[in-house]
C-alpha cells in the first residue's frame, strides 16, 4: 500500500471509527434510558425531548396506569419558542428506528400526547385502558393522521376532550366500540372515510350518548341525504354539529 | 322518528357539556336538556380552551421541565 493509499484508508477508518463511536454512545444512552428494553413506565419521559435525539433503540412499551401519563406531552423539543416548532412525523421516525409504541397493556392514557407537535400517529392499542381517556391528544394541533386507535369491544371506555383542538386532523380509524360521548368538534378537516368509520364503531345499544362533529367537516364530506342516511344507522345516538 | 333541532341565527345549543348548531336527537328524546346561548358566549368558552403559550409552558413545568 502506498503512503497515499494508507492516508486514504486512515481517513476512511477514522470516519468509520467516529461513526461507530457515536453509535455506541447512542446505544449506551438508550440502553440506560430504556433499561435495555425492559422499561415499561415512561411517565413524562419524552416531555420536550429533542427531536434530533429521539432515536429509541427498543420498542416503547407501557404497563399499568401511570406508565403512559404525559409520556409525549409537549413532544418534541422547541422549549424556547411559541408556538412550538414544525411538525414532527412520529411514524416516520419510529419506522426509521425500527420500533413500535406498544400501549396494549396500558390502563390509562392521560394526556399522553398533550400539546405535542406530532403530525402522524401509529396504531395505538387502547383496548385495555380502563381510566377515562382524558385529553390524550388534546392540542395536538399539527396532527393530521392517526393510523388506528384500537378500543375494547365493551363500549364502556370513556373520553374527555380526547381530540380537543386537533384542528388539522383529517384521517383516523377506530377499531372496537365507542360507547360514550366523544367529540371531534374542532376537526374541521376530518375526512368522509374517517367520519363513516367513527359512526360505524358507535355502540348500537347505548342510550343518552352524543357524537359531535364539526359542521364544516360534515358539509364538506356529505350531501344532506347522505348525512341523514349515515346518522340513521345509529338512531340511539344524538349527533351534534358545531 | 329522530327529531332535529336547529339553533336560531347567532346562537348555538348546549346542555352544559355538548354544543351544536344542529342536533340530531336520538330517537325517543325530546331535546329538553338543550338551551340556546349566543355565539359570543360560545366563542368566549372556546377562547378559554384555545392552546396558549401560558398553557404550553405550564404543561412543560408540570412535567418538571424548566426552560
Amino acid at each position: 500500500m502506498t503512503i497515499a493509499e494508507k492516508i486514504t484508508r486512515a481517513k476512511t477508518d477514522v470516519n468509520v471509527v467516529y461513526a461507530a463511536g457515536k453509535r455506541d454512545e447512542r446505544d449506551a444512552f438508550w440502553d440506560a434510558f430504556q433499561h435495555n428494553g425492559t422499561r415499561t413506565s415512561y411517565y413524562g419521559a419524552f416531555c420536550n425531548f429533542p427531536r434530533e435525539a429521539f432515536y429509541p433503540k427498543y420498542d416503547i412499551k407501557f404497563d399499568g396506569s401511570s406508565a403512559t401519563q404525559g409520556t409525549f406531552r409537549t413532544f418534541p423539543d422547541s422549549s424556547s419558542t411559541w408556538p412550538p416548532a414544525e411538525d414532527f412525523d412520529f411514524v416516520e421516525r419510529l419506522n426509521e428506528c425500527g420500533i413500535t409504541v406498544d400501549t396494549s397493556n396500558a390502563t390509562s392514557v392521560y394526556q399522553m400526547f398533550y400539546y405535542s407537535c406530532v403530525s402522524t400517529m401509529p396504531t395505538l392499542d387502547f383496548s385495555n385502558v380502563t381510566a377515562q381517556m382524558y385529553e390524550t391528544f388534546e392540542s395536538c394541533n399539527r396532527l393530521h393522521t392517526v393510523d388506528k386507535i384500537i378500543l375494547s369491544n365493551t363500549g364502556t371506555q370513556s373520553f374527555y376532550n380526547i381530540f380537543g383542538n386537533c384542528i388539522k386532523l383529517q384521517n383516523i380509524t377506530f377499531e372496537g366500540v365507542i360507547g360514550n360521548s366523544i367529540s371531534f368538534a374542532q376537526s374541521t378537516l376530518l375526512s368522509r372515510a374517517s367520519i363513516e368509520n367513527i359512526v360505524s364503531v358507535l355502540s348500537p345499544t347505548v342510550t343518552g350518548k352524543t357524537l359531535t362533529f364539526s359542521q364544516a367537516a360534515v358539509n364538506n364530506a356529505f350531501s344532506d341525504a347522505e348525512w341523514t342516511a349515515l346518522v340513521n344507522t345509529r338512531k340511539n345516538w344524538t349527533f351534534s354539529l358545531v | 322518528m329522530r327529531k332535529i333541532i336547529t339553533a336560531t341565527d347567532g346562537h348555538i345549543f348546549t346542555d352544559g357539556e355538548i354544543f351544536g348548531t344542529v342536533i340530531y336527537l336520538a330517537e325517543g328524546t325530546d331535546g329538553s336538556d338543550f338551551y340556546e346561548i349566543t355565539l359570543e358566549e360560545y366563542n368566549a368558552i372556546l377562547t378559554s380552551e384555545d392552546a396558549t403559550e401560558e398553557d404550553y409552558r405550564s404543561a412543560l413545568c408540570e412535567m418538571g421541565v424548566t426552560i
